[in-house]
């Protein structure tokens, strides 16, 4: 007879931190059901951009993803639990030295009667088009630069309240960063699984328990593929929660992207991969500090193009985060063998990854043990740990004879009041 | 009915499948057991204590069920809480309360168990969903109630 139990040493979350962290993850994820729509809008955005009578009919090659959304690391925005911005190119057919101004007005003429309830906006670099359930789609217009690697392109930079003199162009290749991006942080079976699962769990959305991973069902997308990505996502989250009351620049986004695609590969738990981006970051801000210099980080795919050309403004800001990032990744390895309570530990993930999200996922943390404890499905080790597997697997006893079993549980109901 | 575990085969059971806690013998047929269980990240230091019945008594899982008391750190009350100030224990004149891990009235112990097999796991099971309540309000364990939740206990 077969038995019902997944073997911890298939589980990248047996750590508790590593399933808090991950629980905290999924909060910040884009919910499954904007999640679907995001490709459906994009597309609907483009046709009205190429309707009949738009000044940009004819002009559009293509639109493509770009920044998180295109590494599939997009969390909530800066400030809130429930808003995100996704980013879009629009590669338009136009003289790559255009005026910038009149560029980014074009791309606004063509959408600016985009049925949308929050209105179509435009922007220093951009045309943000805002939807009722909290999405933004920033859609940039960019023009191919001809001779050029692949999808090297031109954006145009145009504050409306500022003098033509200060408008201009930026090279980009967002396409070739992506891409290598995408190189550095492959698949990783396993831990995709698991984070799905538990993603799925979340949201309510069935997978059957023993489900294997390629029987997921097409509605229920592997937002996240890779352990870098999620940990890119908790550091980035990090970052906003540490400068929720910050009124100027903070640091970007893609300067964290970027660490991240160096940082992935190997194995590694969670948060060992979040320890390991912050103290990279932290260390490349101190050795250009020390230099008396601001860090230049680069575009991999296009060295000419700075990610941190408008952060850091001055040595102090680079200082201040790399001394954050240190701070968070020293208390981050204390907490690996810290010995601290569910309670205690919901403190020091709220004040720096922020109350509703991390409420949420003691929730889903405690839901999910406790349904175990109901059903019986968890385990133990010898030491008192309890192992609460994301879905059952069904091993032989055979072939689970062969590794440290741990012990089942059997059903049982608390009750309380009056012994005697 | 199974035979009741003597008191020799609960120590080795024990001794078995939870080296971490130790047993000291109490007389010819009873022990307690201390030592730490870390469910989560959180380390607790139990204290079990058992009396193996004799043949000749009647079984009653009520009153012969293990003690279990946690030593440290002391369990903490919650002032507002469905569940009560402390769910699923078994308060007492004296001391802190013991755990309640089981219905006696569902036949889900007897003598006849192992407490390796029962009692500690369902301590385990119990300090996680603790920590669960006191981190969410929210006690997901499961159980139920005999009377109104206790409201003994009141200190936080």
């Amino acid at each position: 007879m077969n038995r019902t139990i997944r073997l911890p040493g298939d589980d990248p979350f047996l750590a508790p931190l590593d399933a808090v962290l991950a629980d905290v993850a999924i909060a910040l994820q884009l919910p499954p059901g904007l999640h679907a729509q995001v490709g459906e809008r994009y597309e609907a955005v483009r046709r009205h951009a190429e309707r009949e009578g738009s000044p940009l009919r004819g002009r559009i090659v293509r639109f493509y993803p770009q920044g998180s959304m295109a590494i599939d690391a997009t969390i909530s925005m800066r400030g809130t639990d429930e808003e995100y911005d996704l980013d879009i190119l629009a590669e338009l057919v136009l003289d790559p030295w255009a005026d910038p101004d009149a560029v980014l007005d074009l791309l606004f003429e063509a959408l600016k009667d985009y049925p949308v309830s929050k209105g179509v906006e435009r922007q220093t670099r951009c045309v943000t088009i805002r939807y009722a359930d909290g999405m933004h789609l920033d859609v940039t217009p960019s023009v191919r630069l001809t001779s050029t690697l692949d999808r090297e392109s031109h954006i145009f930079h145009a504050n409306p309240d500022k003098p033509a003199s200060e408008h201009y162009h930026v090279r980009m290749n967002a396409y070739g960063f992506a891409e290598w991006y995408r190189a550095r942080t492959p698949l990783e079976r396993k831990f995709a699984e698991e984070f799905n699962r538990r993603f799925n769990d979340a949201y309510g959305l069935t997978v059957r328990a023993d489900a294997e991973f390629d029987e997921v069902p097409d509605q229920t997308p592997l937002v996240v593929k890779n352990t870098a990505t999620v940990a890119l996502q908790l550091l980035k989250r990090y970052r906003n929660v540490a400068y929720a009351d910050a009124t100027g620049r903070i640091p970007p986004s893609i300067m964290l992207s970027c660490f991240a695609g160096y940082a992935a590969g190997g194995a590694s738990t969670l948060s060992d991969m979040v320890i390991r981006q912050a103290r990279m970051v932290a260390s490349e801000l101190q050795r250009a500090g020390a230099n008396g210099t601001r860090i230049a980080v680069t575009n991999p795919a296009l060295p000419t193009e700075c990610f941190t050309d408008r952060w850091p403004e001055n040595l102090a800001q680079q200082q201040d985060f790399a001394g954050k990032l240190t701070k968070l990744a020293d208390e981050l390895a204390w907490l690996q063998t810290a010995d601290i309570s569910q309670e205690e530990l919901a403190e020091w993930l709220q004040a720096r990854f922020g109350k509703r999200a991390v409420e949420r996922s003691m929730k889903q943390l405690n839901q999910r043990l406790g349904r175990a404890v109901r059903d019986a499905s968890q385990s133990y080790t010898p030491k008192g740990g309890v192992y609460v597997p994301s879905a059952p697997k069904l091993v032989g006893i055979g072939a689970a004879s062969a590794v440290a079993m741990p012990a089942m549980a059997r059903p049982h109901t608390f009750m309380g009041g009056c012994r005697r | 009915m199974i035979g009741l575990s003597s008191i020799d085969e609960q120590i080795a059971a024990m001794a078995a499948r939870w080296p971490g806690l130790r047993a000291r013998r109490v007389g010819d047929r009873a022990a307690v057991w201390r030592g730490p269980l870390r469910p989560l990240m959180k380390t607790y230091e139990v204290e079990i204590l058992y009396r193996a019945p004799l043949v000749i008594e009647r079984i009653d899982p009520m009153r012969m069920q293990p003690d279990v008391e946690v030593l440290s750190p002391r369990l903490r009350r919650m002032a507002r809480s469905d569940e009560g100030k402390l769910p699923h224990v078994y308060w007492r004149d004296e001391g802190e309360p013991l755990l309640c891990l089981f219905d006696p009235e569902a036949g889900e112990w007897s003598p006849a168990d192992l407490l390796a097999d029962t009692t500690v796991p369902w301590t385990i099971d119990w300090l996680t969903c603790y920590e669960g309540w006191r981190a969410t309000g929210e006690w997901t364990g499961g159980g139920r109630h005999p009377s109104p939740p206790s409201t003994e206990g009141a200190t936080p």
